[in-house]
């Protein structure tokens, strides 16, 4: 059984150069703790050239020239840790999480996939790197002696079966993980390495150092062995972002989105699955209002920041990053936050790729990420709820209906657009079923009508007479007497000969020519006459 | 239109109706044949944004039919959209197998279309238990229903040839009615061939 362990050194500093990748190349240092007391807590190679060191106060750490100093990030430092996850739930089903720098994963089986042990360890430094970590990697027979490896060692190392003793033996006995009092004795006994703690006679050892000392000797030759406990695969992913300067403009912003949308990606494509859902979060600027009030004696009123939430369900799961890019900005176009940003935060919800294979004979249909983005650019021109698929509702009032989220139909239907084609091609059909349909007018039109023993003769509505040559009616129809909005009218279907001379023809009642079939209604509750539409 | 769409939709392709005056009927809709889990149903407020729209759909793609409705637009608004936007909905149109049908009160594209009909309302037709046609029967079922009316439909402009043919745009314009239950024999034949000429189109070699 072989196991391999990622570990990410300096892993404060790796995961806030994560989400700034220029700081790599520059002296870097991080400050923690609070006013006045900060002090340096990781430092990269460059800024220990600089003669930088661990523990000075932030007001020293300003007099090195060219350092880049950043606050620590325990939000960033706990979405590295889930990238971490993501890179070994990538590769292996069951995999330890060992501390907030290091995993260890079972390998068992994965060389049928993956090839040779160091092409799996090749792999797995390459995902890290594609999601912002640079880490070691150790393979080894025993879960210890991979943690130990990772730690000592920079790089991928493998481990071949039975020479972890030799292997290890190079590595200071700091990395063993001794308690203070028996890294000091055996500093007194000039033990150095593992390969001279190892050489040490076990009986011996365990009289002076007792149990500690026995396991640090198991350690050292590399021959513990225990099971892994194995970690839960999370399905929540989310990036952040804190921002030094608060940002107004939707273009700088979306560069920011675009590189957390990147990320996140990553993080979806390393476990094979897409974004069901977006969660994007904003925490904005405080607003100062009425700086000072000196009626009311009072000075600036701060408030709390506010924050600026948006929740985006995708259609079908998605992982293109720029498509999703283009979801945001159109849905923040129409609906902007009110305030400068602070911080953003964007989660995704997890869920398969779809798998749909289609037909050669079938009727295309619209990609359904095309689709999306087509549909957002169209509500941001006619407004969100103005766009959709009807659906009738299951009531006898009038017009009703509702708008429902337009989805592509991904299954045609078994007689697919060419067989049709065939049946009718080059012959023309000898009767088309075309139907009257109805043209609603929305808001139904006020209209008067002149009625004679029950029966309407004349119709005025919108500058235009008319008289009536044939109606058909009334039918009486009611309902929803239960609820605060009932309905009852009565419906009479009109034909109706306007008057040449009668009003303007350009209403919203379209008068297309001298004559027309309408639907008139009287509504009982309101008293009162309406055009409905006209039949077309 | 209607019946365009409910033949489209039937066919289980997706369609688009962009309702420059949000005049469309789900009810009335669904009992003539459409499908309207696939009908895209834009409703607009304004000239500008049906055309917008449309441009945004055809950019978009994937669409069977897409439904332009400037049936209720008064024909001087729409004299005012320029003829290049007609020729930019062409060229955008004419390499993809969807179907752009345009309704108007007057023909508007011109050379842009490849097919105009004219649809005339004629009559209204009434079913009478009895009485003359003259007469004025309001009295309650079953004495006089609306039926329908009679239509005649004309081909005016047709860039296409008869078999086989690829319908790329067409244009129906209305005076005083449309689409209606019967036809006269000879507008009939204009209008089905016309009609064969969409579905044989669907089925070219632009879909696969």
């Amino acid at each position: 059984m072989r196991f391999a362990s990622i570990f990410v050194p300096n892993f404060m500093l790796q995961a806030v150069v994560r989400t700034e990748p220029a700081l790599r190349e520059r002296a870097l240092a991080l400050i923690d703790g609070n006013p006045p007391l900060c002090s340096v807590a990781a430092i990269n190679e460059k800024a220990a050239q600089t003669g930088l060191e661990l523990g000075m106060t932030k007001m020293n750490a300003t007099q090195f020239a060219g350092l880049e100093m950043r606050p620590r990030s325990r939000s960033q430092e706990k979405i590295a840790h889930a990238v971490l996850l993501d890179i070994g739930w990538s590769v292996s089903p069951r995999i330890e999480d060992t501390a907030e720098d290091t995993i260890v994963l079972d390998l068992s089986g994965l060389t049928h996939l993956f090839g040779a042990e160091e092409d799996i360890g090749t792999h797995l430094a390459r995902r890290s790197c594609e999601c912002g970590l640079l880490p070691n990697v150790a393979i080894a027979s025993n879960v210890d002696t991979t943690l130990i490896a990772a730690r000592g060692f920079r790089g991928i190392t493998v481990i071949p079966p039975g020479r972890e003793s030799r292997c290890l033996g190079d590595l200071p006995v700091s990395a063993l993980s001794p308690s203070v009092e028996t890294a000091e004795t055996l500093s007194r006994w000039g033990v150095r390495t593992c390969a001279v703690f190892a050489d040490l006679p076990v009986l011996q050892l365990s009289e002076r150092l007792g149990q500690e000392g026995v396991r640090l000797h198991a350690l050292a030759r590399g021959a513990t062995s225990r099971s892994l406990a194995i970690a839960e695969p999370g399905h929540l992913f989310e990036e952040e972002m804190e921002l030094d300067d608060p940002v107004e403009e939707l273009d700088p912003l979306s560069f920011l989105m675009g590189r957390l949308l990147d990320q996140l990606c990553a993080r979806l494509a390393a476990r094979s699955l897409a974004a069901a859902s977006l969660r994007v979060r904003f925490e904005m600027e405080r607003a100062f209002e009425n700086a000072l009030d000196v009626r009311k004696e009072m000075f600036r009123r701060i408030h709390p920041p506010g924050v600026y939430e948006e929740d985006m369900q995708l259609p079908v799961p998605a992982r293109d990053s720029k498509m999703l890019l283009k979801l945001l900005r159109l849905r923040l176009q129409s609906n902007p936050p009110a305030a400068p940003i602070r911080k953003i935060v964007i989660g995704a919800e997890s869920a398969r790729l779809r798998a749909t294979q289609g037909g050669l004979f079938l009727p295309s249909f619209p990609d359904p990420e095309k689709l999306e983005l087509t549909i957002a650019r169209i509500a941001n021109v006619v407004g969100e709820g103005n766009i959709g698929s009807p659906s009738l509702v299951d009531t006898y009032r009038p017009g009703e209906f509702q708008m429902q989220r337009f989805l592509a139909p991904l299954e045609a239907a078994g007689t697919g657009r060419k067989s049709s084609g065939i049946a009718h091609a080059g012959k023309p059909r000898k009767s088309f079923q075309a139907s009257t349909s109805f043209r609603i007018f929305r808001p139904p039109v006020p209209a008067t009508l002149e009625l004679h023993a029950g029966l309407p003769t004349r119709v005025f509505f919108q500058g235009l007479r008319g008289q009536v040559l044939a109606a058909s009616g009334p039918w009486r129809t009611s309902g929803d007497w239960w609820r605060e909005d009932p309905w009852q009218q009565d419906e009479w279907d009109l034909e109706i000969h306007f008057h040449p001379s009668s009003g303007s023809r350009d209403t919203a009642a379209s008068l297309r020519s001298d004559c027309g079939l309408y639907r008139f209604c009287y509504d009982a509750l309101r008293d009162s006459w309406f055009v409905r539409g006209i039949y077309d | 239109m209607i019946s365009a769409l409910a033949s489209r939709t039937a066919a289980s392709e997706v369609c688009a109706l962009v309702d420059a005056r949000d005049s469309f009927d789900p009810t009335s809709a669904e009992a003539a044949g459409v499908k309207l889990k696939h009908l895209l149903w834009v409703r607009c407020r304004s000239v500008d944004q049906a055309l917008r729209s449309t441009d945004l759909l055809i950019q978009g793609g994937g669409f069977g039919l897409i439904a332009l409705d400037f049936g209720d637009t008064p024909a001087q608004v729409i004299r005012y959209v320029p003829l290049q936007v007609w020729f930019r909905f062409r060229r955008a149109v004419e390499s993809t197998p969807t179907i752009l049908v345009v309704l108007e009160q007057e023909s508007n594209a011109k050379t842009c279309a490849s097919l105009v009909l004219q649809l005339r309302m004629q009559e209204a037709q009434w079913s009478r238990t009895s009485g003359t046609a003259e007469e004025i029967l309001s009295h309650h079922s079953p004495g006089c229903l609306l039926e329908g009316s009679k239509s005649h439909a004309e081909m005016i402009r047709s860039r296409t040839k008869q078999e086989g043919s690829r319908l790329i745009q067409q244009e129906v314009f209305m005076h005083g009615g449309g689409n209606g239950i019967e036809f006269e024999t000879e507008a009939m034949e204009i209008y089905s061939c016309a009609l064969s000429g969409i579905h044989s189109s669907g089925g070219g070699s632009g879909k696969g």
